[in-house]
């Protein structure tokens, strides 16, 4: 009996080690390229160090500086919410709205899903980014556009400074194929009989759609909610390479404000201390919306509203 | 028994032949246009042919995100063994002791003295090789000002430049000028400040240079708003070219006065080779405007780009090679003809002068003129000077955009600079 006990505990023993040789390549990629230079950024942002020389110790003067003295950080937290909580809603009424369509038995509805998705798979990339402002400078498409409706607006549209941040904003709401996909999956789970019901009771689609289909996809909502602020907020490739964060800072996103503390400013110490109260920021705001859930949010399996 | 003996004899025999083919690899890297990477790119292909055991890995990238791909690599202890380097910056990469002290390479005779440059001689240590010398320049269309019927001639002041401007865009219809009354760094502001006897950081005959540096050089505020409303001014009147339209450009190929849409461009003297390559037609240039008051001259002679090594590079002896090959050879240099400025080594310049085609002839008849037109060179600035620069950019983009005022604008920059230097 008590071979049977130890051979057990091996033969556990042994399935652990298996698992862990398995994920082993992930997890030191994890430990190496995660972990550690969070680690090492967190001490970073208590030194001074200008990328060129050892890091000097400050303590708390990083933070300090950036919470009490530096207009520049409280100007792009707020270019960065604005962003965020412009271009997110907008990203994922436009994937709704698509995953409602192609929710249907039509020919062709897998290809258009295709086509569809692929500006996600595409709109983060450096060269979509040169197109875009391209696109919308001076001498690009949009300005040629007008000009056959007949505006004849010459206007760099990339740096004006009104109108910069919303070629960002649009760029980002183009992208919503992943938001799109995981709608689409929601939807499928929606039981066909409270359709059937709500046609027989005399719905019209608008009812349909207000009182069974946003209910039943709010944890749906919800999850890409959250994913896509958090994504908002990190946005970063589009700034530099369109707008760079220009003109006069009015796009410059929170990240781009690190970027250019970091590596033009050779303030490496400053540029930790900004990405810890980032996730801060983050996390609260995440916390927010986690707190408003119960209100808005209908769990089936809960069962509660 | 036998077989590991075998197997031994195979990993010996491997070893010495890797070794003995072994080729040392050195990284290059440099920022510039297209001409500049085609040239480089030409020289190092001679290079290889003339060293066959020394390989050139090359790095090139516009000058946008150049800089901060340096920051990248110096953190990660990633420099490349030879680089291009600039006088901006090139204190603080001393200071942090990543660039490898070349005094016992020029010493030894294996550098040419003549390319060391004093502004990379710190405590007779010296810290790279000066590819060339370089002022700024005023670059014109000579088309499109005979067809206004204007003409710069040397010692012309602002008022003179701003009624030829106004001239241009009444003759001829194109827009005189992108929006910066000189150039879009703050450079053409420093000029305007020397013309009038005082520097940005240092004051007047740079007294404060040497002390603690916390708050602007110089006192009058009254700089800063005449030479931004002269801006303002002729931006306003519709003879410069709108500022979105000159914010969009990020590179030769790209500039207004490439595309024909303005006459006149502020650049470095270096530039007009890439710039006339990219225009496809004639340009000229001249000394930018002097100011009628002006006490002394605000341009300024200085070596246009350093090649560097790192201080960590496991080949110096091949890397100095390249350096001496880079600035010394004539045949290389003949490829390079001057792109980069006109040539420290003298031997260099004899040999070119000749063959020099038109763009580059320019070049060194301009610092000929340039010579006798031009001021004392301000020590190095301070480290804050690129996040001053950053500052200035919004502060002036705000002015032209008609956010605030020129006097805000002057008032806005003090503040901010004070503040920054200070911390």
């Amino acid at each position: 009996m008590e071979m049977r006990g130890r051979l057990k505990k091996r033969k556990k023993e042994y399935n652990n080690l298996a698992g862990f040789a398995f994920i082993s390549p992930w997890l030191l990629g994890f430990l190496a390229f995660t972990i550690i230079p969070m680690i090492v950024s967190f001490y970073l942002s208590f030194t001074k160090y200008d990328i060129l020389t050892s890091p000097q110790w400050v303590g708390l003067r990083n933070y300090y500086m950036i919470l009490f003295k530096d207009t520049t950080f409280r100007h792009s937290i707020k270019v960065t919410f604005f962003f965020a909580f412009v271009s997110v809603p907008i990203r994922l009424i436009f994937a709704l709205f698509l995953a409602v369509l192609f929710n249907q038995k039509r020919k062709f509805v897998g290809l258009y899903r295709t086509i569809f998705y692929i500006p996600s798979i595409i709109g983060g990339s450096v060269a979509v980014a040169v197109m875009w402002r391209q696109l919308f400078g001076s001498s690009g498409a949009l300005n040629s556009l007008l000009a056959v409706l007949g505006l004849n607006i010459r206007m760099g549209w990339v740096r004006n400074p009104y109108t910069a941040i919303w070629t960002l904003i649009l760029l980002s709401a183009w992208q919503f194929g992943s938001p799109m996909l995981i709608f689409l999956a929601g939807l499928k789970q929606i039981p066909v009989s409270l359709y059937e019901a709500a046609v027989i009771d005399g719905a019209n689609w608008w009812q349909k759609f207000g009182r069974i289909t946003l209910p039943m996809l709010s944890p749906v909502i919800f999850f890409n909610l959250i994913m896509q602020l958090i994504s908002g907020f990190m946005m970063f490739t589009q700034s530099y390479i369109i707008t760079e964060g220009g003109p006069f800072d009015r796009t410059l996103v929170y990240i781009m404000y690190l970027f250019r503390r970091a590596f033009s400013f050779y303030e490496m110490g400053y540029a930790c201390a900004l990405a810890w109260i980032l996730l801060v920021v983050i996390a609260v705001i995440t916390l927010i919306v986690f707190k408003t859930a119960p209100h808005w949010v209908y769990y089936e399996s809960k069962g509660e509203f | 028994m036998r077989k590991s003996i075998i197997f031994l004899a195979f990993l010996l025999v491997l070893t010495v032949s890797t070794t003995a083919f072994a080729e040392v690899t050195i990284r290059v890297a440099w920022w510039g246009s297209q001409d500049r990477h085609d040239r480089t790119l030409k020289v190092i292909e001679m290079f290889e042919e003339e060293y066959p055991d020394i390989n050139i890995e090359p790095e090139f990238l516009g000058f946008d995100g150049y800089w901060e791909n340096r920051a990248a690599q110096a953190a990660g202890g990633n420099l490349p063994d030879v680089w291009q380097h600039g006088y901006g910056l090139i204190s603080r990469y001393i200071e942090g002791g990543l660039l490898l002290d070349l005094s016992e390479y020029v010493a030894k005779g294996d550098l040419n003295p003549e390319v060391i440059d004093s502004s990379i001689v710190v405590d007779d240590k010296m810290f790279g090789v000066t590819l060339g010398y370089n002022t700024l320049a005023l670059m014109y269309d000579p088309a499109v000002l005979e067809e206004a019927g204007v003409s710069l001639e040397p010692g012309y002041t602002y008022e003179d430049f701003m009624e030829i401007c106004r001239k241009i865009k009444k003759e001829t219809g194109k827009y005189a000028k992108n929006s910066f009354l000189f150039n879009e760094d703050i450079d053409g502001f420093c000029s305007y400040l020397g013309q009038h006897g005082t520097d940005l950081y240092f004051g007047k005959g740079f007294e404060r240079y040497g002390s603690e540096i916390t708050e602007l050089g110089y006192d009058d505020d009254q700089l800063f708003i005449d030479y931004h409303s002269m801006e303002l001014e002729l931006l306003k009147e519709g003879v410069f070219a709108p500022i979105d339209l000159t914010l969009e450009v990020t590179n030769v190929e790209e500039d207004l006065i490439t595309t024909g849409d303005v006459a006149i461009a502020g650049y470095w003297s270096n530039q007009i080779v890439a710039l006339q390559s990219a225009a496809g037609r004639p340009i000229e240039m001249t000394i930018p405007p002097k100011d009628k008051n002006q006490v002394q001259n605000g341009l300024v002679l200085q070596p246009s780009q350093y090649f560097v090594v790192t201080s960590y590079t496991k080949y110096p002896e091949e890397a100095v090679k390249f350096l001496n090959f880079f600035t010394d050879n004539i045949e290389a240099n003949k490829v390079l003809m001057g792109e980069r400025g006109v040539p420290a080594s003298g031997k260099v310049r004899e040999a070119l002068i000749p063959l020099f085609d038109d763009a580059t002839a320019k070049t060194l008849d301009y610092i000929d003129l340039a010579v006798d037109h031009a001021g004392k060179m301000a020590p190095p600035y301070p480290g804050e000077h690129n996040q001053i620069r950053q500052e200035y950019d919004n502060i002036r983009e705000m002015i032209l955009f008609g956010v605030i005022t020129p006097e805000e604008g002057a008032r806005e920059f003090r503040t901010k600079v004070n503040e920054i230097l200070s911390n």
